[in-house]
């Protein structure tokens, strides 16, 4: 499916923050110290359904083009049954492309300076991970 | 499929069902299915509305702007709660893009929030000593009773642009939605029985062209609000001014969009998709008529043909649907009689949305993008408002050309300048007499701190909608000159 739209990828946004936080929160029944992540996932969702709502900017809703939902697709029940904190990486790393190739696409600052943020907190994630190894 | 529902008044704070045995059907342009019947109201429930809110009148204007303030911002804030419960009814019957319907109630939201700023916005002003010992001051009040005849198009954010800062500067009013489109405001006025404001204060009346014409003929109330075509924005103005009230009548439009030779084709193409195509090209901020000054027409042409070729046209409901439907199957059909008398009257067509199909919804009132060369400004098509998706080209020499031929229209809505030259940007908006300008934009839609509204046939009136227009417009400016002994 294409992301042809901003609803479209705020859409595919939220949906995502809400697969993290199954994702940790699941696997943070093995393993405390990522219950923390399934937190930060829940509050990052809530700020893109604010987010929305709030910048959405009717004069300059233009078409996007070349972004595909299939290019950020994680095989979550795969993920949860392999190594935990491998799969972790990976979820985090396909987050943080998400947020950059389809952040530049939106013709919206405030929801593109919105994307580059949480862009970082995914790379502040990925970097938190990579500690524990 | 639910059961469709039947629309309801509300008046003197409670809901009312209508006594009428006439009834609209209501339907979802993306199915063609029946969701609603809308009644058409009879003369005494119209009455009974404007009387209600004559009669709150005095008590709600004398409510302190600070308690009415808190209304306001309250109703905001159950806006902001249901804001996608609102933006999708809007797409179940009007059948816009959930994207453009969000961008709506976002909208409508701005103009309730310009509202909530009443304690500073009515304030007057004083000169002390303006003759000897004598002091002038202008003080603003409330005027009594306005009435909003709303469109389809925008079902709820333009009955934003009146009823808020109506009923803050103290006034009591009545609505009327369009008949097509009833579920948004009858959503909204959800809202407003849970804001709890003075019974009476606000007050919703469905109906047709009957009920509208009773309110303009109804000696109780003050002011009317209009938004819709131009021979019915010019029947509102001149018998509601003929029966003695303030109007703003706001018409309709042929939108031109002058493309430079210096203009970015790429992002030119971006902003006209928007500008001919968003909300099927049903806005009276829609582009519909494309002047290319020079050597720009070929390159920009392809581009267009090719960006609008790939819109994605589907129910509005779909995150990904690019392009939604048009409102009935009787407007779908009047703009495939457009698209007929360009080709008869000699208009190059490149691109026919006419046999556009969605896959899903046989029974949708679709049309696709569709782009016309050669449109002359005497055609049917290069003349007159369609008010859908459908693009006239026309490549002209000059610059000046591009302005007379926007000087000739009787409509004066919106005009647009794509270009990098600041010299063409400014001699643009000094030149066009248009009430809404775009420099590299293709919807000039001002914010809510801004008036809207056209010139020529395009507006009837003189205060505008939103900004310190509206303001004036639903207050009284008292001028009190005192001297004490």
């Amino acid at each position: 499916m294409e992301l042809t739209t901003y609803g479209a990828i705020l859409q595919c946004a939220i949906e995502l923050e809400q697969a993290h936080e199954n994702f940790y929160q699941s696997i943070g029944q093995r393993a405390s110290q990522f219950v923390g992540f399934a937190e930060r996932a829940a509050r990052r969702r809530t700020m893109l359904e604010r987010g929305r709502q709030e910048w959405v900017t009717e004069m300059i809703l233009e078409p996007i083009s070349s972004l595909h939902r299939s290019d950020y697709e994680i095989d979550w029940q795969l993920s949860e049954k392999t190594n935990p904190l491998a799969s972790a990486v990976l979820v985090e790393t396909i987050a943080i492309r998400f947020y950059t190739e389809t952040g530049a696409c939106i013709p919206i600052r405030e929801a593109e300076r919105a994307f580059r943020k949480l862009a970082k907190e995914h790379i502040n994630e990925k970097e938190i991970l990579q500690s524990y190894e | 499929m639910p059961e469709p529902i039947f629309v309801q008044n509300y008046i003197a704070g409670e809901w009312v069902t209508s006594r009428s045995t006439q009834f609209v059907d209501v339907h979802n342009p993306a199915t063609g299915g029946v969701i609603a019947h809308t009644p058409l109201s009879t003369t005494e429930e119209v009455l009974t509305a404007v009387s209600t809110a004559r009669n709150s009148f005095e008590e709600w204007s004398q409510v302190p702007p600070y308690s009415r303030a808190r209304k306001i911002f309250r109703l905001k804030e159950l806006v902001e709660k249901n804001f996608e419960s609102l933006a999708r009814t809007i797409v179940e019957e009007n059948g816009k893009t959930l994207d453009e319907a969000r961008g709506e109630v976002r909208r409508g939201i701005e103009s309730i929030e310009f509202a909530a700023g009443i304690p500073v916005l009515m304030q007057g002003y004083n000169l002390l000593d303006v003759a000897e010992a004598i002091d002038e001051d202008c003080i603003r009040q409330s005027v009594g009773v306005f009435t909003a005849i709303t469109p389809f198009n925008f079902p709820l954010m333009i009955a934003m642009w009146f009823l808020p800062i109506a009923i803050a500067s103290g006034n009591t009013f009545v609505c009327k939605p369009s008949e097509q489109t009833p579920l948004t405001m009858m959503k909204v006025f959800e809202l407003l029985d849970e804001v709890g404001f003075l019974e009476g204060v606000v007050n919703l009346v469905n109906g047709a062209r009957e009920a509208g014409n009773q309110l303009l003929q109804e000696p109780e109330v003050d002011g009317v609000s209009f938004v819709g075509s131009t021979p019915v924005a010019r029947h509102i103005y001149q018998t509601a001014a003929y029966h003695g009230k303030r109007v703003q009548s706001n018409g309709g439009a042929k939108n031109i969009l002058v493309i430079m030779p210096d203009a970015d084709v790429q992002a030119t193409t971006v902003a006209l998709l928007t500008s001919l195509f968003g909300c099927a090209g049903q806005r009276c901020l829609a582009g519909s008529y494309v002047l290319t000054v020079g050597d720009i027409h070929e390159p920009l042409k392809r581009s267009l043909i090719n960006a609008a070729s790939k819109l994605i046209v589907g129910s509005g409901m779909e995150e990904g649907t690019q392009m939604g439907p048009v409102i009935s199957a009787a407007a779908k059909q009047r703009i495939i009689e457009f698209i007929d008398s360009g080709i008869v009257e000699g208009a190059k067509l490149l691109l026919d949305g006419r046999g556009c199909t969605v896959e899903h919804s046989p029974l949708g009132y679709f049309i696709g993008p569709t782009i016309f060369d050669h449109v002359e400004p005497e055609m049917k098509i290069g003349r007159e408002e369609i008010f859908g998706p459908v693009a006239c080209l026309k490549n002209v020499h000059s610059f000046d050309e591009a302005l007379q031929i926007i000087a000739s229209s009787p409509f004066g809505n919106a005009a647009c300048l794509f270009t990098r030259s600041g010299k063409y940007a400014r001699e643009f908006k000094y030149r066009v007499r248009c009430g809404n300008v775009g420099i590299n934009l293709g919807v000039a839609a001002p914010v809510a701190s801004f008036a809207f509204g056209g010139m020529k046939t395009s507006f009837f009136g003189d205060l505008h909608g939103q900004g310190t227009d509206s303001l004036n417009f639903f207050t009284d400016r008292k001028i009190v000159i005192s001297r004490w002994y």
